[in-house]
């Protein structure tokens, strides 16, 4: 059996291929039964997300492969193979595996250490198991590589420090808030980035939210989706000591909020923090704001400073999810390896062998009255007895080798003989 | 030499050790955040710990009464506490970057108390009193809530200004810090290597008779402590200025909140071990009260106190001004612990007559 994987992604394919060969689940499906039907491959996993779509197989014979699989995909696609050619890769072996946990801990996503893959991996194997395209091989090792994704992120920080404008806002936003279950923000302007950032408030316990814009119908609109409150730009002072939060991204060519009104709102509200979040250019608030007891201000610069600080922190995660993998392809390769059946027999053999002879052992030193010839006759005995049992096991497994899907009985023999763990075969370099 | 004394010294050692191995770890962990550093650092802690609780013990043993008489037996308990109070906190709740504060400052303690080794002796007759551990660990354990005040305090400075992006405060607040820190211990290992005269009056009180020379040398400890302290704190200082250190130290919410709690339960212990030193000075000297330098800062320490609560209670204020308050209040305290005993004489010196 060979492992090898089909794929394209943002890395490798312009948007434009990208959107075309995503494929949702009907089509995946479809795609499977044609390669299983009309090919060597004997199990197969679509993965299909916005920014990239693979196919892993497993084939009984090692020269068929990538042109099988661009033709199926080209078909189920509706894209000439030509097209695809240009914009794919092809891993066979163990670097299929190494793909499959690089992708699986999110080390080949566009923004590394992202969650969603995980889930997208889970869905995809679980959708393929369902509709019996998968077997052994592909079983364990997406089993494993959903554990590998896992540990990955519990065992480094890849996840932790946030990359994006604005989830680095909240992040900044939680040193001052602990708790940010209740606080009311104020939005200047209605935005995308601003709506962003609301949502992310929003989903970290911000409960109300007054939203300003030049235009009040816009306000009214965002108010609406946040459950919240519109107010007239021109008061928008009068309302400032009620936040704890302030999200300014209006295209005013001017500060709107100056020091000396910012320091009039924190006298009213007793000096509890504000923090402001200007991500307008020109820039919406006075810088000189951040000098004000309690009032903390972050601008778009100051906001971008973070992220890129965070990207260094998350490389440097990655070089540990990076030895992590390592161990991990190194322990799925020692499993495959137990596969093969020439190591397989030589453990069962030898496992056979040691049984023998302790219990010729044991059994010779009860009964000490035979002669040396006698002792031979037993010895004779006992390896007969062990020979006839193998012997059709043996013969089975070296067929079964050759055969489609014969590592089914390879593992059969080795967990009902619990040989696993004891195989002494070295690793797979294919 | 007594035998037990030889092994409670060499545990003692062996707590030390562990304390300054483990301190580097636990800011290695600040620094690069390793799992492994935290947990070998964790478990060298532990064993410090054990080794400086035998030794405890072996010292209550063989001087017949708690550790607490003399500034060797009083700072290696307070290092101990630290420790153990550390630990248990971190294994419920998650302040593992704590430890590379307070576990330095855990070494620091105790490896000052060794500085002050002093062999077991018999207390005074006067002093001999159930009091002697009551009113001492309530003391003990109201500047310990002080310092712990004094710390989260002073994160929240550093915290205020990484926020706000103004890194030249960051480091400011480090070499201030680390440079006072410095004054102190100068001042100590000055005054240790001056060996001023002792002369005692009728009553039992100390007297220390400083000459020039002496008196330069406590200087001269002091200027270089500052020096020192200033170069480690612009170090330190520079390397936590930078956009995301933020992220290492807890919210402002939560130190706020750490200092004043700290204080808000400090203060009331602080106002018991006022009380029980009176009604045991009332048995032992016959009078409650007598301006003792160690009940005269205690009260200042107190009426200090005090008006942080009440600034914070009546007048509402919170953030960097209480933070400020509580990081200098730990003057007021060190100076009652060990200034007046090192630097004043009187009936709290330590020593034993």
């Amino acid at each position: 059996m060979h492992l090898a994987v089909l794929g394209i992604n943002h890395k490798s394919a312009p948007v434009e291929l990208r959107e075309k060969v995503s494929l949702d689940h009907e089509r995946c499906g479809q795609l499977s039964e044609h390669l299983l039907d009309e090919t060597a491959i004997t199990e197969v996993v679509p993965l299909s997300t916005c920014n990239r779509t693979e196919i892993y197989v497993v084939s009984s014979r090692p020269e068929v492969g990538r042109r099988e699989i661009v033709v199926s995909l080209a078909r189920a696609a509706r894209v000439g193979q030509s097209d695809l050619e240009d914009c794919i890769y092809f891993h066979e072996g163990a670097e299929t595996v190494d793909h499959l946990y690089r992708v699986v801990a999110s080390l080949d996503s566009m923004v590394m250490g992202e969650a969603q893959i995980l889930g997208q991996v889970k869905e995809a194997y679980r959708t393929a198991h369902r509709q019996q395209t998968t077997s052994v091989l592909l079983n364990r090792l997406f089993r494993h590589a959903l554990e590998v994704g896992k540990r990955v992120r519990t065992d480094t920080r890849i996840g932790e420090n946030p990359v994006s404008v604005s989830s680095v806002a909240v992040d900044m936003v939680k040193k001052v808030y602990d708790d940010l279950e209740g606080r009311t923000a104020m939005l200047l302007g209605a935005g995308t980035m601003s709506e962003l950032t609301a949502t992310h408030l929003a989903s970290h316990g911000v409960s109300r939210f007054l939203v300003s814009n030049r235009t009040l119908g816009r306000a009214e609109e965002l108010a609406e989706k946040f459950d919240g409150e519109p107010v007239p730009f021109d008061d928008l002072v009068t309302y400032l000591p009620r936040a704890d939060i302030v999200i300014s991204s209006t295209g005013a060519p001017h500060y709107v909020l100056r020091r000396g009104e910012v320091e009039r709102a924190m006298r009213q509200r007793h000096n509890k923090p504000i923090f402001f979040i200007d991500i307008a250019v020109p820039r919406d608030i006075d810088p000189g704001v951040n000098s004000v007891y309690n009032a903390f201000l972050y601008d778009i610069d100051d906001l971008n400073e973070v992220a890129a600080a965070n990207a260094a922190e998350r490389g440097k995660e990655a070089r540990k999810a990076e030895k992590i993998i390592r161990e991990e392809v190194d322990s799925f390769g020692e499993w495959v390896a137990g596969l093969d059946a020439i190591p397989t027999i030589a453990a069962l053999r030898e496992q056979a062998e040691t049984i023998k002879e302790e219990e010729l052992g044991k059994a010779l030193r009860k009964i000490d009255s035979l002669s040396e010839k006698e002792v031979n006759r037993v010895e004779t005995m006992a390896s007969a007895i062990v020979n006839k049992i193998l012997h059709s096991p043996t013969v089975e497994l070296k067929k079964a080798a050759n055969e489609r899907g014969g590592y089914m009985y390879v593992e059969s023999i080795r967990r009902l003989f619990g040989l696993n763990g004891t195989g002494k075969g070295g690793r797979r370099k294919d | 030499m007594d035998p037990l004394i030889k092994l409670e010294e060499i545990l003692f050692i062996v707590a030390v050790v562990s304390y300054l191995v483990s301190s580097f770890l636990y800011i290695w962990y600040l620094i690069t955040r390793s799992d492994r550093a935290v947990k070998l650092g964790t478990i060298i802690l532990v064993l410090g710990l054990a080794a400086h609780t035998i030794a405890l013990m072996l010292r209550w043993v063989s001087s017949g009464h708690a550790p607490m008489a003399n500034l060797y037996e009083s700072l290696s308990l307070f290092g101990w506490g630290i420790v153990l109070f550390f630990l248990i906190a971190q294994h419920f709740y998650p302040v593992k970057v704590a430890g590379s504060l307070v576990v330095p400052t855990a070494f620091l303690i105790t490896s000052v108390a060794g500085v002050f080794y002093e062999g077991p002796q018999p207390l005074v007759p006067a002093l001999q009193s159930y009091w002697l551990w009551i009113h001492v660990t309530i003391a003990m354990l109201s500047y310990g809530l002080f310092a712990l005040a004094f710390g989260a305090g002073f994160f929240y400075i550093v915290q205020e200004y990484l926020l706000k992006k103004q890194y030249q405060n960051v480091v400011a607040a480090f070499v201030i810090l680390l440079a006072a820190l410095g004054i102190v211990l100068g001042l100590w290992a000055g005054s240790v290597w001056a060996e001023p005269a002792k002369v005692a009056d009728e009553l039992g009180r100390i007297d220390k008779i400083y000459t020039g020379e002496d008196t330069a040398k406590i200087l001269g400890g002091a200027g270089f402590g500052l020096l020192i302290g200033a170069i480690l704190g612009f170090v330190a200082g520079k390397g936590a200025s930078r956009p995301g250190f933020s992220k290492r130290l807890p919210s402002l919410d939560v130190l706020d909140e750490v200092s004043y709690r700290a204080i808000a339960f400090g203060f009331p212990l602080l106002t018991i071990g006022i009380i029980t030193g009176a009604i045991w000075a009332d048995q032992a000297w016959g009078r409650w009260w007598g301006w003792d330098p160690k009940e005269t800062w205690s009260f200042i320490t107190w009426l200090y106190y005090g008006a942080y609560l009440h600034t914070r209670l009546t007048m509402g204020w919170r953030g960097k001004h209480s933070a400020i308050l509580a990081v200098i209040g730990l003057v007021a305290v060190m100076f009652t612990y060990l200034g007046v005993n090192l630097l004043l004489s009187g009936l709290h010196s330590y020593t034993p007559t």
